[in-house]
């Protein structure tokens, strides 16, 4: 039977061994083929299916009879008639491998002249001759099964020990969270009580100067009435003060005009046959020009070159630097601004803004407030002058002062201290909060050139030298806790928004062990963390490692 | 450098296209500043919201797109920036002033004299006529200066060796009525004398003309004028033009013809568009091998690969016509006009081109493949590939080391996804030398070659034209000693700027230069290469960043003192060639070379496959890939395929899907993805479509006996694999500008899908007989435009009743495993119930072919029986091929009801009787029509004769 399947497949040379190994399974066969069919390629919990004289095609279509299982001919086009052949493209070939696990390959696959199973029953047209390898292979594997059992067991400890650390963290940072909130509503009253006393002085204080300044402008008034001329200058000082602001809210709003003005030159140019590239490239020496052209293709920085030929072809490089730099410092203090924000990321910021007087404290004159502000309170009493009229208790509304911004700036803090705690305690943590200890840490791996960091609950980032690149903004987890991701990180220079997908796996020690760029901006990390070496897992492993073919495994290894 | 953002700029969202225009812009002066309006837009964002930036993105766009066009345009000369190109284009009807005297028959050529002004009051020298003719209706005809300053260009290694051997001998002439005329077998050649024009007749037709319209224009290389400027500035260029102006120009007229079709490349329509007539503005096509950056989808613009040869076609005549000349070349096509003698109409075309030589060829037809067959005479026919290299190939810039070699190479294994060859781009190279390997990226590269091959898989690597100057690297230090550089108008070595940064360019014309490029490819030499590894020729017009039109200065100098402007459509044919020899040569010329290039000439059929270079991922690009690789296919190049998928941009996966599936039929089969795009690799966008990408692989792979047998035609007969449907139908005149579906070969007709969710195509059936759809079995009648549903899993294609194509059904990993699997045949019936086909195969891989080591099969079904014959020559070769393989299943389609039933067929030849049963012409999963017959298992020998009674 098989030496007639020999003929019928297209054989370029049948060894020796061959022959003699096929009037061996000849004889194999002949001693226990009386009524036994061809089982080749078939798993043994699917054998029974294979036993009656008229089979089905599983997919119901339609039925073959038993002698043309495993025929060298595809009846069924779901190849439940070829599970031992190739000749059902969508049949699957199943191998035994004994003493390794048994594996599950493509028809394609077989008798294709590369061995894919270890115990070599996908080659048996002689084509090539397959060794046994199952023992070794088996053996390696178990190796291999052992020591990640190995480390998901030590790995499963720490994480069970992680877990219970982080409840307990949580926990304490929930008594915290209430703790502060329960400060909160006693600085609250605090504050509002000596936000009332403070008032109450500020009230006396802002008697006493309008007291004074109803005397200075009698007395102003009365000078005036001497000298006209003196007047006028004193509005004009004024004025000026007005237009000082007036001029800077004005460049704020005049700023679009401008660009539209930009934005007209950019269509005159692109209309205009005498290309401005071109009298850009003009200036250019050959090896820059032979770099901007590079560059459309690999997108290579080539800010310096443009710079130098947009500020060669510029007629007038006075005015157009001058646009051009405070177009560049805007951007730099924005960017810094941005810098800043950043930082406080996760740290809400409760800075000067919330220190400021909330009176509105008229401070007349061309110095700003803000300088006086520098001053202090005490100064402004004093500057007042409180003259001829019973003065406010100076050192007492200093002192009303002084708790009050204690009491503020410390209420700020604990607010501040709440909204961290709460901002901690709403992120998803995982089924056993094991990602908690993540939340204020990041990983680092340092590559040939860049360094990576990657920050869980906030960001990753690719450092080279001082700049910066941003990958991703944490984005939560992916697939069932096994992947962290970030997205919208820095964009490309002629690509996507950065972002990277941490694929984590069970290992002992928290660890980043790679990054890589597999498409243009698309970054993938492998990080290992005891937070993946789940308990089931490790029955699953010993299961394996005991009954090697009751789970085939042909997924990746977790180490 | 930021592009704007969007979402920050304003809630409007622009569509994608309008985003990829911004995109696209970016090198434009609009662009740019665009963007650093947007920045500076998108950071005052932060501070305060305006409204202005969403009037100012409106504007960008706006900008952007004109600015995109115009820029590309820009940097490539429009035809009035150049002198020549703008006189002929102003020159009027009639304007030529010369006639032929002197008219003899010399060594079986008949020679004359043209002279220019009326009798008596010559202007300027004159000009020698040389006319000649071939076998099979080739008429050629020289003119050049009877004493010329300087010899003028002759484009070598072009025009086949055996040629002269197929030259007729011209015996007399016979003068009539102010006439010469040569009589031929079945067609004359009449040389009218005042004014000088050339007809092409045959009886009383009029088939082309030269001169009719009176263009002939012939600038004759002289001295300078006292104080004359022959300078000619674009952009920052200068082009010093030494030798002067000596641009040529006339007007063929083609009669009879419906349309013009040829002088690739370009990214239009088959049919070519008028260019010049009265309400019509455009360019004329432009033929000047020039790396465009994303180019259009439609235009004019030459790409960066040049054919100057024109067929015309009508229901009675298809003609043609070839320049032999490799300098910029423009021509215009005028509309359809009607002739005054006769009823039929005529296409006027005028060409010009800066320099070279007058030599050019006519070709009579009468018929499309006649036609091409005349062609392919002149400048040879197609090579014979490997049989891996018509399979599919997975490319990408860049594979980025050897773990992501063998990350790629097992994903197609573990997806059950075929493919044979897996491409390196430049990435992989120490610093962009070619020959050397990256050392960090690529440290084993002979290892991994070998674990690619160890699944029967190969490697390509790519190797351009420009040596970096660098004086540790063996290439350049050995050529620069040597000479081998093309040199600037001083004499020096020129430098360029291409990917390696400061470069120099082989003199690729010169033959010494070649035989040591050649060389290089030797396994001694190319360190870290291995017998299954071959070669990718980019950046070969040559590309030169820096350079006038992003290529090398037309004064430049090559071996001889030729200047580059007289060579330059050739040089990427020149370098090709070297390559492809140099694989042939390490191989002791026992492993057909497998070359890819992007630039061609006439001539590069002989030397390696083109592909379509830099397309964009967008369902217009997927379109034209049609027209422009049957435009490839008429000029002799078969072997082309357009990288699938887009070079440019991300394709969405049903894009990809699509284009696999389309892909699937092109002659050359490759996926392919620019540095910046996101992976794409077949099984990246999940399912449903990694299946339905596997199987429009596993399509390809099936069809690979079927291609293979083309690629043996091709290589025969020059016919190309992909053809316009009015090549196999030449009198059905609504197919003439047909371009969105072809034939492969003359028994499949394919129809791509070229746009988002379509549920039917309008599919024109040739012919009068039946197609067969190949998945379903369902048919369609010739001679009707059907609207065809179309479904995810494939493309629509139909196989012609009565034809027989040879398939391979089995799955494998690669075309490797394949070599031994038994046969399919397919048989789909005429009214008459009857079918043919051809079956072609060799080893695969050798040249033994060429000494007799190949089947050729022909099978016949008629009278109920399917019968085997030998095609291939009797006598025997110095080789021979056998192959074990079988037939494993007969299909049969397009039986009478009666016949469509289970029984039992006798193969005559042995005797012996296999069961027939009902089923589908195809093993898929949800295919289960009950509309063929099958032969099971006939189990008869593929190179037998063998007879089947199967009715």
């Amino acid at each position: 039977m098989l030496v007639r399947r020999g003929d019928r497949l297209c054989m370029s040379r049948v060894s020796i061994v061959h022959v003699v190994l096929s009037v061996v399974s000849l004889l194999l066969l002949a001693k226990d083929s009386v009524a036994v069919p061809n089982l080749r390629g078939i798993a043994p919990q699917d054998e029974r299916y294979f036993q009656t004289a008229i089979i089905k095609c599983k997919d119901g279509t339609k039925s073959f009879p038993q002698e043309r299982l495993n025929d060298d001919f595809c009846d069924c086009v779901d190849g439940t008639d070829e599970p031992g052949t190739n000749a059902c493209p969508e049949s699957k070939f199943y191998c035994k491998n004994l003493q390794h696990r048994a594996l599950v390959i493509f028809s394609s696959r077989v008798n294709d002249g590369i061995c894919d199973c270890c115990d070599g029953s996908d080659e048996y047209d002689g084509k090539v001759t397959c060794g046994n390898t199952c023992w070794e292979a088996g053996e390696k594997s178990r190796e291999k099964l052992k020591k990640k059992l190995g480390v998901f067991k030590d790995g499963s400890i720490i994480r069970k020990q992680d877990v219970e650390k982080s409840k307990e963290a949580r926990h304490q940072h929930d008594e915290e969270l209430k703790q502060a909130k329960r400060e909160v509503k006693k600085l609250e009253s605090v504050v509002d009580k000596l936000r009332a006393d403070k008032e109450a002085v500020e009230k006396e204080e802002k008697r006493a100067r309008e007291e004074k300044d109803r005397i200075e402008k009698e007395e102003r008034e009365r000078r005036e009435r001497e000298s006209a001329p003196a007047k006028e200058e004193s509005l004009e000082a004024v004025d000026v003060s007005d237009e000082v602001e007036g001029h800077a809210e004005h460049s704020e709003i005049t700023k679009p005009a401008e660009e539209e003005e930009e934005e007209e030159e950019v269509l005159d140019s692109a209309l205009d046959p005498s290309n401005k590239e071109e009298d850009e490239l003009a200036d250019l020496t050959e090896e820059e020009r032979g770099r901007v052209i590079a560059s459309r293709w690999t997108g290579e920085d080539i800010s310096d070159i443009k710079a130098k030929a947009e500020a060669e072809s510029k007629n007038h490089p006075d005015s157009h630097d001058d646009h051009d730099d405070q177009d560049d410092s805007g951007d730099e203090a924005d960017e810094s601004h941005d810098d800043e924000e950043d930082d406080d990321y996760g740290h809400p910021s409760y800075g000067q803004d919330s220190l400021l007087p909330t009176s509105s404290q008229s401070l007349g004159g061309d110095e700003s407030w803000w300088s006086k502000l520098m001053i202090g309170p005490s100064a402004i009493l004093k500057m007042f002058g409180f003259a001829g009229r019973e003065p406010v208790d100076i050192s007492e509304a200093e002192r009303i002062r002084k708790e009050f911004r204690e009491a503020s700036d410390k209420l700020s803090n604990t607010q501040s201290k709440v909204s961290d705690l709460e901002n901690r305690l709403k992120q998803d943590f995982g089924k056993d909060g094991e990602f908690y200890s993540f939340y204020d840490k990041c990983f680092e791996l340092k590559d040939k050139k860049y360094t990576y960091k990657v920050c869980p609950y906030k960001d990753a980032t690719q450092v080279e030298g001082h700049s910066t690149t941003r990958l991703g903004r944490w984005q939560g987890f992916k697939d069932d806790y096994t992947n962290m991701v970030f997205e919208q990180g820095d964009k490309c220079w002629n690509g996507p928004e950065r972002s990277l997908r941490v694929k984590m796996r069970c290992g002992t020690k928290l660890e980043l062990r790679s990054v890589n760029e597999p498409s243009r901006c698309e970054y993938v990390a492998e990080f290992s963390t005891p937070a993946l070496c789940l308990e089931s897992r490790v029955q699953e492993l010993e299961q394996q490692l005991v009954h090697p073919n009751v789970s085939p495994d042909n997924g990746h290894d977790e180490l | 450098m930021r592009i704007c953002d969007r979402s920050k700029c304003s809630g409007r969202r622009s569509q994608e296209k309008g985003r990829r225009e911004i995109l696209d812009s970016r090198h434009s002066v609009a662009g740019r500043a665009g963007v650093s309006i947007c920045r500076m837009m998108e950071t005052r964002e932060m501070d305060r919201r305006k409204p202005n930036c969403l009037v100012a993105l409106i504007v960008l766009l706006a900008a952007a797109v004109i600015g995109a066009d115009a820029w590309k345009k820009d940097e490539f000369k429009r035809c009035d920036q150049t002198i020549f190109c703008k006189d002929a284009r102003n020159r009027v009807d009639g304007s030529s002033n010369w006639f032929v005297s002197e008219v003899n028959v010399t060594n079986g050529k008949v020679r004359a004299r043209l002279i220019e002004g009326g009798e008596g009051e010559h202007v300027g020298g004159s000009l020698i006529l040389h006319l000649s003719a071939y076998e099979e209706g080739i008429i050629r005809l020289k003119v050049k200066e009877a004493e010329a300053k300087r010899k003028r260009f002759e484009v070598p290694e072009v025009v086949v060796k055996g040629l002269e051997d197929r030259r007729l001998w011209i015996q007399r002439v016979i003068e009539k009525d102010g006439a010469s005329m040569v009589v031929l077998a079945g067609y004359e050649v009449v040389l009218l004398h005042r004014p000088f024009q050339l007809y092409v007749r045959s009886g009383k037709e009029t088939l082309i003309s030269l001169n009719a319209k009176g263009l002939f224009h012939f600038e004759q290389q002289r001295e300078k004028k006292e104080g004359e400027d022959w300078d000619e500035s674009f952009r920052s260029h200068t082009d010093s033009r030494p030798h002067g102006p000596q641009s040529i120009g006339f007007d063929v007229s083609f009669y009879g013809a419906e349309y013009v079709y040829g002088i690739p490349e370009r990214a239009t329509s088959l049919a070519l568009k008028p260019t010049k007539g009265a309400d019509i503005v455009s360019e004329p096509y432009r033929l000047f091998n020039s790396d465009i950056f994303e180019y259009l989808h439609d235009s004019v613009f030459g790409l960066y690969g040049a054919v100057p040869f024109m067929l015309s076609h009508s229901e009675k005549r298809t003609t043609g016509f070839f320049w032999l000349n490799a300098a910029e070349m423009l021509v215009d096509v005028m509309p359809k006009e009607k002739t005054e003698t006769a009823e039929a109409s005529r296409i006027d075309t005028h060409w010009i081109t800066e320099s070279g030589s007058f030599d050019v060829f006519f070709f009579i037809g009468p018929g499309p493949k006649d036609l091409i067959r005349q062609y392919t005479t002149v400048t040879g026919t197609s090579t014979m590939p490997q049989l891996f290299a018509t399979a599919y190939h997975q490319c990408r810039w860049n594979y980025k080391d050897e773990a992501d070699v063998a990350q790629v190479d097992a994903g197609f294994d573990e997806h059950d996804i075929p493919y044979d060859v897996l491409w390196l781009d430049i990435e992989h190279t120490d610093g962009k030398k070619y020959f050397t390997w990256d050392s960090v990226l690529f440290p084993n590269p002979k290892d991994m070659q070998d674990k690619i091959a160890a699944k029967g898989r190969k490697m390509v690597t790519i190797v351009d034209p420009h040596i970096k100057r660098d004086s540790n690297y063996y290439i350049h230090k050995e050529a620069q000693s040597k000479g081998f550089y093309i040199k600037d108008k001083h004499g020096r070595d020129y430098d360029g700027w291409c990917w390696p940064g400061s470069s120099s360019y082989l003199d690729m014309l010169d033959p010494e230069v070649r035989s040591w490029w050649a060389d290089k490819f030797a396994y001694s030499s190319y360190q870290g290469s291995t017998p299954s590894l071959y070669i990718w020729n980019d950046m070969n017009e040559p590309s030169v960043f820096n350079g006038p039109e992003a290529t090398m200065p037309r004064d430049n100098i090559h071996v001889g003192e030729v200047e580059h402007r007289d060579v330059h459509n050739a040089y990427g044919y020149y370098f090709h060639m070297a390559s492809s020899e140099g694989l042939r040569k390490r191989a002791d010329d026992n492993d057909r070379p497998f070359v890819l290039s992007r630039s061609f000439f006439a001539g590069t059929q002989r030397v390696g496959a083109i592909w379509t270079g830099d397309n964009t991922a967008d369902w217009d690009h997927l379109k034209v890939s049609v027209p422009m690789l049957l435009t490839l296919g008429l000029t002799g190049i078969t072997f082309t395929g357009a990288d699938v998928g887009g070079f440019f941009g991300n394709p969405d996966p049903e894009l990809l899907t699509r284009w696999y599936q389309l892909g699937a039929y092109y002659p050359f089969y490759r996926g392919h993805a620019h540095l910046d795009t996101k992976r794409r690799e077949p099984w990246l966008f999940g399912e449903p479509y990694t299946s339905l990408i596997r199987e429009a692989i596993h399509t390809r792979y099936a069809l690979l006996p079927y291609f293979y047998t083309l690629f043996r035609e091709a290589n025969l007969n020059g016919l190309p694999l992909m053809r316009p449907i009015w090549m196999e139908y030449p009198k059905e005149i609504e197919t003439y500008a047909m371009d969105d579906q072809f034939l492969l070969g003359s028994d499949l007709l394919v129809h791509g899908v070229y746009s988002e969710r379509a549920t039917s195509e309008d599919v024109y059936f040739p012919g009068s007989q039946m197609w067969f759809d190949v998945r379903s079995g369902a048919s369609y009648s010739g001679g009707h435009t059907v609207k065809v549903p179309v479904i995810p899993e494939s493309i629509p294609a139909y196989q012609r009743a009565g034809s027989i194509i040879p398939r391979k059904d089995r799955f494998r990993r690669s075309s490797f495993q394949m070599e031994n699997d038994p046969y399919t045949l397919v048989v789909a019936l005429n009214s008459s119930y009857e079918a043919q086909g051809e079956l072609y195969l060799d080893d695969g891989k050798s040249y033994d072919f060429e000494k007799g080591a190949f089947i050729h099969r022909l099978f016949t079904f008629s009278k109920g029986r399917l019968t085997s014959v030998n095609l291939a020559p009797t006598e025997k070769g110095t080789k021979q091929f056998k192959t074990p393989c079988l037939v494993e299943r007969i299909i049969l389609l397009g039986l009478r009801p009666k016949d469509l039933s289970a029984h039992r067929v006798l193969i005559e030849s042995s005797g012996a009787q296999v069961p027939a049963e009902v089923g589908a012409p195809l093993l898929r999963i949800g295919y289960h029509q009950a509309n063929s017959l099958v032969v099971r298992m006939p189990n008869v020998r593929i190179s037998d004769d063998w007879s089947i009674k199967v009715l």
